[in-house]
């Protein structure tokens, strides 16, 4: 720890040991170069990559954003370098800075998650993946990977035998019962679990009776799915045995506090970081505090120490 | 690496102006103290503002041009009402404090002039340099501080304290080649901002309204024809710079096109992070492989784009 207040922020995730427990959302941080212009990495627990696939991708026709009341639509359609790119241009830069770096990646098959897992894993400076298996099954007419039980179990599998590195399964919150989601993939062998991806929306234009995104839907982030997210962490904390890296709205230290309570062992920020680039460093000096303030002198203490009743 | 290395910074601000701008339509200058900013912008770059620190409607930040260096340590932004965002900023006080973030984007290239094709060109020695900038409306935003930039060649603004208040004649043996020349046009005079003061930044200055209430009446586009063939003269070199409405900014793209000269369009997206890291704000570029094109990103790669650039 950099300063003497004798408080442990360290966590460890499987075989992922973290400085420190706060890491910025994938998607909301490029590959690391624009936000090195504005905040120091020197408190981010790891560094993590917008979604990767084997061949780049185009993304979504225009507009791609839409703001609604504390919340943000996106349907940036998973615009990404690709592997090949992403292995000569974008990963020497992540690896300066000796922080575990998590390269989010999805596929349009298991085929395809399973050889990009295999490339990936062999790359010097990749720490851990992180499976986004929300994303569209183009062989089972575009549902979800993340939906169904069965394919989740032989998509994790299929990666777990492909790949050595820490795999971190990224759950969509758009389904019946998360516990069982949670429970398949960590049998499949998951060895954490991060959640929530953002929830499927959209947006009107009543004056042109149009959907506002080109797409017509997109993905909700931000304050808005906070309470939501922070159920669904709970639900999954209380389901599995594996250790749940929490998101979903976080913007200020007191709700990443919420997280861990809720049973998080590590949290992620996404969207705040676009009002406030600090944002991270700004809620590891608040955990510090709320820790000091309530005698408490590491982080485990408080992961999922929430109770009902009186 | 310590702070000091940033090229962008984020932080609290204080505002020290926020004033309604006399005779227009809910127009208001902010005036923000923050000297980093002040003294590190180039015109056409822009910051991210959130304005209602203690809520989250409106969540995002939104972008506004630097419009002006008032000192060394405060700049300005010209603003007007319209959304969630703008009402928010103004109903903010002298004294109140807002998050901002900047400066952000590429911002207008004065020193190296780009004819047609993708070949940068030095602007030449022996020629006459005519800046051309054409305004529509709020679009003067991101354009007004462009003289003085180019009187100082780009260089060290900063030690150039009190240049934005020279006139042209104080200026002019600076580099006498320059002409800097200003086209602004708007739907009705209240829309034009200082209409009256804003002659002392340029050599010439053309006015239109669509309604006619100032200036020539109809498109500003008009006035550019009236003089197009001075800027096309052989031992000229003229180059556009622009900001304004969308069909302006295309009729303007068609004409320099089809005139081989160089245009400069800033351009405007909505946009969630304004630092180039969520892919909402994007453009389609050409690009000889990729079906042709490929996406920039309007915040990080933009806001400026050479015509020739755009798909
Ligand atoms: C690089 C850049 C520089 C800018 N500089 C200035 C400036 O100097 N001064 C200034 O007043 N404004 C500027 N803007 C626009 C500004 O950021 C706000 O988007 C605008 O003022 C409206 O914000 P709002 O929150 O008040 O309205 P909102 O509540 O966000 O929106 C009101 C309506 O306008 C639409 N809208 C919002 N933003 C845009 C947009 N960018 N393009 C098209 N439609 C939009 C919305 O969809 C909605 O229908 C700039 C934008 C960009 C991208
Ligand atoms: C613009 C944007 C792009 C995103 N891209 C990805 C992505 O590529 N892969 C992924 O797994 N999640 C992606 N996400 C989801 C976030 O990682 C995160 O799960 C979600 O936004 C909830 O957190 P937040 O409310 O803090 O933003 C994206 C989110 C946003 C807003
Ligand atoms: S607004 Fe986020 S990349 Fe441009």
């Amino acid at each position: 720890m950099s300063n003497n207040t004798g408080i442990s922020l360290s966590v460890k995730l499987g075989k992922l040991h973290l400085n420190y427990p706060v890491m910025p959302a994938s998607g909301t941080f490029g590959y690391g170069e624009e936000f090195s212009d504005i905040t120091d990495f020197t408190v981010f627990g790891a560094l993590v990559t917008k979604g990767i696939s084997l061949e780049p991708s185009n993304g979504n026709e225009m507009p791609r954003i839409c703001e609604t009341p504390c919340g943000l639509i996106n349907s940036i359609g998973l615009e990404n370098v690709g592997f090949k790119r992403f292995k000569k241009e974008k990963l020497p830069f992540l690896k300066k800075f000796n922080i575990p770096v998590i390269v989010n990646f999805f596929g349009k098959s298991i085929e395809e998650y399973r050889i990009l897992a295999s490339e990936l894993s062999g790359l010097d400076g990749v720490s851990a993946l992180e499976a986004n298996i929300s994303c569209p099954n183009v062989k089972e007419g575009g549902r979800a990977f993340g939906a169904d039980p069965e394919i989740v179990y032989d998509l994790v599998s299929s990666v777990k035998e492909s790949s050595k590195l820490p795999l971190i399964v990224k759950l969509s919150p758009l389904v019946t019962d998360i516990s069982l989601i949670a429970e398949v993939a960590e049998k499949a062998g998951a060895d954490i679990l991060s959640l929530i991806n953002t929830f499927p929306a959209t947006h009107i234009d009543i004056s042109t009776r149009k959907f506002t995104l080109n797409r017509g839907y997109g993905g909700l982030s931000g304050p808005a799915i906070k309470p939501v997210a922070l159920k669904l962490v709970n639900d999954v904390h209380n389901a599995v045995r594996i250790p749940v890296i929490g998101m979903g709205g976080i913007s200020l230290w007191q709700d990443a506090v919420e997280f861990f309570l809720a049973g998080a062992s590590a949290i992620a920020v996404g969207t705040a970081a676009f009002i406030n680039p600090n944002i991270i460093t700004e809620i590891i000096a608040g955990l510090k505090g709320y820790l000091l303030n309530n005698g408490f002198k590491s982080i485990y203490e408080i992961i999922g120490i929430a109770s009902a009743g009186k | 690496m310590p702070m000091d290395d940033k090229k962008i910074r984020s932080k609290i601000s204080e505002i020290t102006v926020n004033q309604k701008i006399k005779d227009t339509q809910g127009t208001y200058l902010l005036r923000i103290k923050d000297p980093f900013i002040a003294s590190n912008f180039k015109p056409g770059q822009f910051v991210m503002i959130k304005s209602n620190l203690n809520d989250f409607d409106p969540l995002l930040s939104r972008p506004y041009s630097i419009f002006n260096r008032f000192n060394e340590n405060e700049f300005e932004v010209l603003y007007r009402l319209s959304g969630k965002g703008t009402k928010s900023l103004g109903s903010l006080e002298k004294g109140d404090a807002v998050l901002v973030t900047g400066p952000l984007g590429n911002g207008f290239d004065t020193g190296i002039a780009k004819k047609s094709g993708f070949e940068k060109v030095k602007l030449s020695e022996e020629k006459q340099k005519i800046h051309v900038i054409v305004a529509g409306g709020i679009g003067i935003a991101s354009l007004y501080f462009l003289p003085q930039y180019i009187f100082s060649s780009g260089k060290d603004i900063q030690d150039r304290a009190g240049i934005q208040n020279r006139n042209m004649d104080q200026v002019k043996d600076y580099d006498p080649g320059n002409k800097i020349i200003l086209y602004y046009g708007s739907r009705t005079e209240t829309e034009l901002y200082f209409r009256y003061s804003i002659h002392a930044n340029f050599d010439e200055v053309y006015f239109s309204t669509d309604d006619g209430t100032f200036g020539h009446r109809g498109n500003i586009l008009e006035l550019v024809d009236k003089n197009i063939g001075e800027y096309l003269r052989k031992d000229i070199d003229a180059r556009f710079y622009s900001c304004g409405p969308k069909p302006m900014i295309a009729e303007l793209m068609r004409k320099t096109g089809a005139w081989g000269l160089s245009l400069q369009v800033s351009l405007e997206e909505v946009f969630a992070c304004g630092l180039g890291v969520c892919l909402g704000c994007v453009v389609k570029c050409k690009n000889s492989e990729n079906n042709g094109y490929v996406y920039k990103r309007v915040c990080k790669d933009g806001p400026v784009f050479y015509s020739d650039e755009l798909y």
